[in-house]
């Protein structure tokens, strides 16, 4: 390509840039109006520009700003730099969740969730200290587990489980019981004393005796039954602590069950805080292809007043072309007018010429006849000098 | 110090007020994510892109030369956070493959039908433009940046931006030979 071809071309450029000169444009369109080709890749180049302003402004999604302005609000709070500062439970926001309508996939349903550690500006080598850190504690734990046997595990118990032994009351011995007329008394019989009147007084005191060996007999049968109702309340509180026992693991596995209830819950909400964040996503998806669609609406717009002020451009130009040719039409009648005059000076100049002419040939005829009066006046002389000779020879 | 409206957003935010940032981000979301998509031509990395944007600026807004313009300064990070994602997934290069246009433009058809089709094969081909003619194209004909704008933004003088403009065009005409 020459040079002056390239030239050409990048003046293109520049006028449908818009960065063009009236000057430059006009050079522009003589050249175009001279050379096919030229005007054909210009028109080329103008539909690729008219495509170039033609492509969408696409809309960034709709919770942006908030999101941006979220993550500067981060970054400047006071905690922002700690490590686990934000700790908290992941949780996918709705501006996070991205569903496609159509397409080929199923879509980047993209949840990013927020930051559980660190802020975001934590550097990537002390992040990454962090992980490794992490990482060790984890196998550290493994291989403990392996050798500690902790907790327990219900195969590896051994033994039989025996009842509660049983209270025993201190008991009555043989010993301890005599009975009257026979062989035993409660008590060591005192020793016989053979006093007069005394039987009444010993069959007061072996009835005295037959009464307490009878209340200690009812009291190692009450103590039997004393013992036998411990005995039975151990075996109560026994059972009573098994009956706690379970009703602690059943109070356990009531309160697993509500957490796990809660879980299932709390599941449930984040299901359907996903489908809302989905609804929310695809209500501003919705919103975002219509702020798109109105921004096409305002390219549209601004093309149409583009081309409405590239129309006035061309009338403008237009009516500058056109006093212009008016200007050309005045200045061929000034010249025609001043032709006109011309001929006219040319005609007076002939006409002066001519008349010079004729007071020259009057001048001429003049003289002439000047001279012809000389003539007539030196012949009547000669006449007169001829008559005066004459008298004078008479 | 230049005589710019959006001077006064930054020094608000520099004193706490929140809501001066806010008006900044509302205001340059839209230039700042087409310019970041027109680098990238991937919608995900051009929402990171313009999000990573807008902190930089916060962060540095106290560094802010009030020299320039906010926007000039703006599009700047815009661009070189863009050729950093690019840098570090190894997409310096034209990608040669379909570009990852947001579902909301890909999903109207009447749009397409109407007059998207020629811009879809603008888009399509500038993908397989080189980074530096995605670059200076976006920011001339979507960003809608004059040249001195663009050589504020990219650092260059006015001339290697109009040379680089008719270079980029004169490629991209050539990819799209029937346009």
């Amino acid at each position: 390509m020459d040079a002056d071809r390239e030239a050409l071309l990048r003046r293109m450029h520049d006028v449908l840039d818009g960065a063009a000169s009236a000057e430059e444009r006009a050079q522009l369109d003589a050249a175009l109006a001279r050379d096919a080709e030229a005007r054909a890749h210009f028109d080329e180049l103008r539909r690729l520009f008219d495509a170039l302003a033609a492509a969408p402004q696409l809309a960034p999604p709709a919770s942006f700003v908030d999101d941006a302005v979220a993550a500067i609000a981060r970054t400047r709070a006071p905690d922002a730099r700690q490590l686990f500062a934000r700790a908290g439970v992941i949780v996918p926001t709705g501006s996070d969740i991205r569903v496609r309508a159509t397409g080929p996939t199923v879509a980047n349903a993209r949840t990013r969730s927020e930051p559980i550690w660190g802020s975001e500006h934590m550097s990537t080598s002390k992040r990454g200290l962090w992980m490794v850190g992490g990482v060790a504690a984890a196998i550290a734990v493994v291989l403990v587990a392996g050798v500690v046997d902790f907790p327990a595990k219900g195969d590896d118990a051994t033994g039989a489980i025996v009842p509660a032994e049983r209270h025993r009351a201190q008991q009555p011995g043989a010993a301890d019981v005599k009975l009257i007329g026979g062989t035993q008394t409660a008590t060591p019989a005192a020793p016989a004393q053979p006093e007069p009147g005394a039987q009444a007084a010993r069959d007061e005191q072996g009835a005295r005796a037959m009464q307490a060996g009878r209340d200690a007999s009812q009291a190692g049968v009450g103590a039997n039954q004393a013992g036998r109702d411990a005995s039975q309340a151990a075996m109560d509180a026994n059972q009573a602590a098994r009956m706690q026992q379970q009703g602690r693991e059943a109070t356990q596995a009531a309160r697993d069950a509500s957490q796990a209830a809660r879980m299932q819950q709390q599941g449930r909400e984040a299901n359907q805080a996903a489908r809302d964040a989905s609804q929310a996503g695809l209500g501003a998806s919705n919103a975002a292809r219509d702020a798109s669609q109105a921004a096409m609406d305002a390219n549209q717009a601004a093309r149409m007043q583009q081309q409405g002020r590239e129309g006035n451009q061309a009338a403008r130009d237009a009516s500058q072309a056109a006093r212009m040719q008016q200007q050309g039409r005045e200045a061929n009648q000034a010249a025609r007018d001043a032709s006109q005059a011309g001929l006219g000076a040319s005609n007076a100049a002939r006409d002066a010429s001519q008349a010079a002419m004729d007071a020259n040939q009057a001048a001429r005829m003049q003289q002439q006849g000047r001279d012809a009066n000389q003539a007539a006046r030196d012949a009547s002389q000669a006449a007169r000098d001829a008559n005066n000779e004459a008298r004078a020879k008479k | 110090m230049i005589d710019d409206p959006d001077h006064a957003l930054l020094e608000r935010y520099l004193r706490g007020d929140a809501h001066a940032f806010r008006d900044l981000v509302v205001r340059y979301q839209r230039p700042v994510y087409n310019a970041a998509f027109g680098v990238l031509r991937h919608a995900d990395d051009a929402r990171d892109v313009a999000q990573t944007v807008f902190l930089r600026v916060a962060e540095r807004a106290g560094e802010f030369d009030g020299k320039h313009r906010v926007f000039s300064w703006i599009y700047r990070i815009a661009v070189n956070e863009s050729l950093n994602v690019l840098r570090r997934s190894g997409r310096e290069e034209a990608l040669g493959e379909e570009d990852d246009l947001p579902d909301e433009a890909r999903i109207d058809p009447q749009r397409h039908a109407e007059d998207g089709e020629r811009a879809r094969r603008v888009h399509e081909a500038m993908t397989r433009l080189p980074v530096a003619d995605r670059t200076v194209l976006t920011l001339r004909h979507f960003a809608e940046l004059s040249y001195a704008q663009i050589a504020a933004v990219l650092e260059l003088d006015e001339k290697t931006v109009k040379s680089r403009l008719y270079e980029a065009r004169q490629r991209l005409k050539a990819l799209l030979p029937d346009l």
